[in-house]
C-alpha cells in the first residue's frame, strides 16, 4: 500500500520535473514534445535532456537506498551507509585519479570506481568485525576515511585546474545525466535489488547475532559476504555516473523503518521507491533553489540529512 | 626496572633530535626550489648578499609559515584528541576547517576584492568559531559523549560543506581562488603572512600553557576529574577552544591542510610518550617537522611544478589512518 503511494508519488514527481528548467514547459507543452516529430528542440529537450535525468535520479536514489538498507543491516549499526563509510569517497577518488592519469571515462572509471569502493569496503569490514569499537567508533572512522579521501578529490582536481568539477565530485549531481549514464547503471541497479529481494530472508537474519543465524541454518559468512558485495556494487556504479550523493544510503531506510518496521523485505520495497523518490525531488528543489543556475543534488541531500545524522548519532549508544 | 632519569634523559634527546630535525628542514627548505643554493649562499643572503631577494621575500616566509602551522595545526589535533578522547579526532573531522572554509568562502563572494587581505583571516575565525560554538552548545545540550560530540562536528561540517558547494554554483568566479586556496598550500606567503600568524600564535600562547596543564587531567575519567575538583565539561571546553583558535590561524595562513592534526599527535607520542609535558613540544615539533617536510617534498617531486602541501599531506596521512584505524580494531578485538 505504502510502496503503491510512494510510486504514485514518484511519477507524480518525475512528471513536475519535466516541466521544470530553464525553459519553462507548462505540461500541455510537454505532453506535445512526446508526440512531436523527431527532430523538433521541444521533443529533445524533454526526451533527450530532462528524461534521462530523471531516471537516472530515480535509479541512483533507489541504489543508495538499498546499499545503505544493506550495511546497515549487514554492520546492525544505524549509522552506515556507503558514504558514512567512505565507500562513495572511495569510489570517486578511483574515478578522479584514472580519469585524469589515463583520460578513461565510462566503463574503464566504472571498473575504477568498485575498485575503490571494494577497498574502503573491506577496510570498513575488517574494523566493523571489531564489535568493541562500538556503533559511533564505526561511524567516525568511516566518516575520517570519507572526509580523507574527499579532500584528496578536490586536491587533485585542484591541481587540475578543474574546479567547476569539484563541486559535482564532491556534492554528487545528476545535472547533464544522459542515456548512456542510464544504461551504464540500469543493470547494477536491477541485479542489486533483485539478488536482494530474492535473498531478503537471509539478508534479513543478518540483523540477528550470527549464533542465532547459524542455527537457523545460514551460512553467516556467506550471507555477509554477498550483502558487502552488494553494497559495493551499487555504491560504486552510482558514483561512476552520479559522483558521491550523501544521506540518501542513510536516512532512506531509517524512514522505511518507521513506516514499516524491522521487516527486511518490506523495508527493501519501500527503499527502492523511497530512494528513487527522494532524489528526484532533490534534483527537483537543486532546480529551483538558484533558478535558473543548477545546485548539485547532493547539495539539497546533505541539508536534509545532516541533521538527521546529527539525530540517529545522538540516539546511538555509545558501545 | 627503568631509571628514571634514564627515561627522561630519552625524552630530552627525543625532543632536541626533532628540533634539529625543524632546523635542518628549514635549511633544506630555503636551499631548495627553482634556482638552487648552498648553505653558504642562504648565510651569504640573509646578511644582505646577492640572493637576499629570493631569500628573504619568497623561501624563508614560506619556511616559516610551514613551521608555525605545522606546530598550531599539530597542538590543535592534540587538544581536540584529548578533549573528545578519541584518537580520531583533528581539526577537519570536527568541522573546524570546513567552518572556516565557509567564512572565506563567504568572504570572497561578499567583500570586494581589495578588502581580502584582511577580511580573509576575519572571516576564517569568524566560521572556526561559530562552527565551535555550535558544537559546544551541542555538547551541552547532550552532555556529549566524546565521538558522539565528533560526529556533531562530521554533521556540522556536511552542512558548511553543502553552503560552500551553493556559494560555488552561484559565484563560480569568486568561488574558484577560494577553492585554490582551501586546498592548502603555503605557496606565496609573504613576510605578513608569517607576522600574522606568529602575533596570532602568541596570543594563543597562555590558552596553550593551561591547556598543556590540563592534558594529563583530560586523560582521566570524568569520575576522576570531579573528584579532583575540576569541571570535565569545563576542561572539554577550554580545550576545544584553544584547538580551534590554533586551528583558525594556521588555516587563515595556509588553507585547509588535512590530517595533519590526526597525524602529528600519534607521531609524537610514539617518540615521547604520553606525559604531556613531554607530548606538548615533541607534538608541536612533530607538527612543523611534517609540514616543512610534505613542503619541501611538494616542491622536490614534480620540478618545476610543485604539489601543495596539503595534497602530499593528505597522501601520506591516507595510510597511517588506515593504520591507525586498524590498530585500533585489533585493540578492541
Amino acid at each position: 500500500m505504502l510502496a503503491l503511494a510512494g510510486t504514485g508519488l514518484l511519477v507524480l514527481a518525475g512528471l513536475w520535473s519535466l516541466t521544470v528548467g530553464a525553459t519553462g514547459m507548462p505540461p500541455d507543452r510537454v505532453a506535445g514534445a512526446l508526440w512531436a516529430a523527431a527532430g523538433s528542440a521541444d521533443r529533445g529537450l524533454v526526451l533527450g535532456v530532462r528524461l534521462p535525468r530523471i531516471v537516472l535520479a530515480a535509479l541512483v536514489g533507489a541504489s543508495l537506498a538499498v546499499a545503505g538498507l544493506l550495511a546497515q543491516t549487514l554492520t546492525r549499526n544505524p549509522l552506515a551507509s556507503a558514504q558514512t563509510f567512505g565507500i562513495n569517497a572511495g569510489a570517486a577518488v578511483a574515478i578522479v585519479a584514472t580519469t585524469i592519469a589515463f583520460g578513461a571515462g565510462g566503463v574503464a572509471a566504472t571498473v575504477a570506481a568498485f575498485a575503490g569502493a571494494g577497498v574502503v569496503g573491506v577496510v570498513m569490514w575488517a574494523l566493523s568485525a571489531a564489535t568493541a569499537i562500538g556503533t559511533v567508533g564505526l561511524a567516525l572512522a568511516g566518516m575520517s576515511l570519507q572526509i580523507l579521501l574527499s579532500a584528496l578529490v578536490q586536491a587533485i582536481l585542484v591541481m587540475n585546474n578543474s574546479t567547476q568539477d569539484i563541486v559535482f565530485w564532491l556534492a554528487g549531481s545528476v545535472t547533464g545525466a544522459q542515456w548512456p549514464d542510464v544504461t551504464l547503471l540500469l543493470p547494477f541497479t536491477l541485479t542489486g535489488c533483485a539478488v536482494a529481494a530474492v535473498a531478503h530472508r537471509g539478508f534479513g537474519l543478518l540483523a540477528l547475532d550470527s549464533a542465532t543465524g547459524e542455527a537457523l541454518g545460514q551460512n553467516t559468512r556467506r550471507v555477509a559476504g554477498g550483502a558487502a558485495l552488494l553494497v559495493v556494487t551499487l555504491a560504486g556504479a552510482s558514483v561512476a555516473v552520479a559522483g558521491p550523493i550523501g544521506f540518501v544510503g542513510l536516512i532512506v531506510p531509517h524512514i522505511a523503518r518507521a513506516l514499516v518496521g524491522g521487516d527486511f523485505g518490506r523495508r527493501l520495497v519501500l527503499c527502492v521507491v523511497g530512494g528513487a523518490l527522494l532524489l528526484v525531488v532533490a534534483d527537483l528543489l537543486a532546480r529551483l533553489v538558484a533558478f535558473p543556475g543548477e545546485t548539485p543534488a547532493g547539495v539539497i541531500t546533505a541539508v536534509v540529512g545532516a541533521p538527521a545524522f546529527l539525530f540517529l548519532a545522538l540516539r546511538s549508544k555509545t558501545r | 626496572m627503568t631509571l628514571p632519569g634514564n627515561r627522561t634523559r630519552t625524552r630530552v634527546h627525543v625532543i632536541v633530535l626533532l628540533g634539529l630535525l625543524v632546523a635542518g628542514l628549514a635549511l633544506a627548505g630555503i636551499c631548495a626550489g627553482a634556482v638552487p643554493l648552498s648553505p653558504p649562499q642562504v648565510l651569504d643572503a640573509l646578511t644582505g648578499g646577492p640572493n637576499g631577494f629570493v631569500v628573504l621575500q619568497y623561501r624563508l616566509p614560506r619556511v616559516a609559515v610551514a613551521v608555525l602551522a605545522g606546530a598550531a595545526l599539530a597542538l590543535s589535533g592534540l587538544f581536540l584528541q584529548a578533549a573528545v578522547r578519541n584518537p580520531l579526532a583533528s581539526p577537519d573531522v570536527i568541522g573546524v576547517t570546513k567552518g572556516a572554509g565557509l567564512g572565506a568562502m563567504l568572504v570572497a563572494v561578499l567583500v570586494p576584492p581589495g578588502a581580502h587581505l584582511w577580511a580573509t583571516p576575519v572571516g576564517v575565525v569568524a566560521g572556526a568559531a561559530s562552527v565551535t560554538a555550535l558544537l559546544l552548545r551541542f555538547s551541552r545540550r547532550a552532555g556529549a559523549h566524546g565521538a558522539t560530540l565528533a560526529l556533531a562536528g562530521i554533521a556540522i561540517a556536511a552542512l558548511a560543506a553543502a553552503a560552500m558547494q551553493y556559494l560555488m554554483v552561484v559565484f563560480p568566479q569568486r568561488a574558484d581562488q577560494a577553492m585554490v586556496w582551501l586546498a592548502g598550500s603555503v605557496y606565496g606567503s609573504t613576510g605578513a603572512d608569517v607576522a600574522g600568524l606568529a602575533v596570532w600564535l602568541v596570543v594563543c600562547l597562555p590558552g596553550v600553557v593551561v591547556c598543556a596543564r590540563l592534558l594529563d587531567l583530560a586523560g582521566l575519567g570524568d569520575d576522576s576529574q570531579s573528584g579532583l575538583g575540576w569541571s570535565p565539561r569545563g576542561i572539554r571546553v577550554l580545550l576545544v577552544v584553544v584547538a580551534v583558535a590554533l586551528a583558525a590561524g594556521s588555516v587563515a595562513a595556509v588553507g585547509g591542510i588535512g590530517f595533519l592534526g590526526l597525524l602529528a599527535p600519534h607521531l609524537a607520542a610514539r617518540l615521547a610518550g604520553r606525559r604531556a609535558r613531554w607530548l606538548v613540544p615533541a607534538t608541536a615539533l612533530t607538527g612543523a617537522v611534517v609540514l616543512s617536510l610534505a613542503d619541501l617534498a611538494g616542491r622536490l617531486v614534480a620540478l618545476p611544478n610543485e604539489l601543495p602541501a596539503g595534497v602530499v599531506a593528505a597522501v601520506v596521512g591516507g595510510p597511517y589512518l588506515l593504520y591507525i584505524l586498524l590498530r585500533e580494531a585489533r585493540v578492541h578485538a
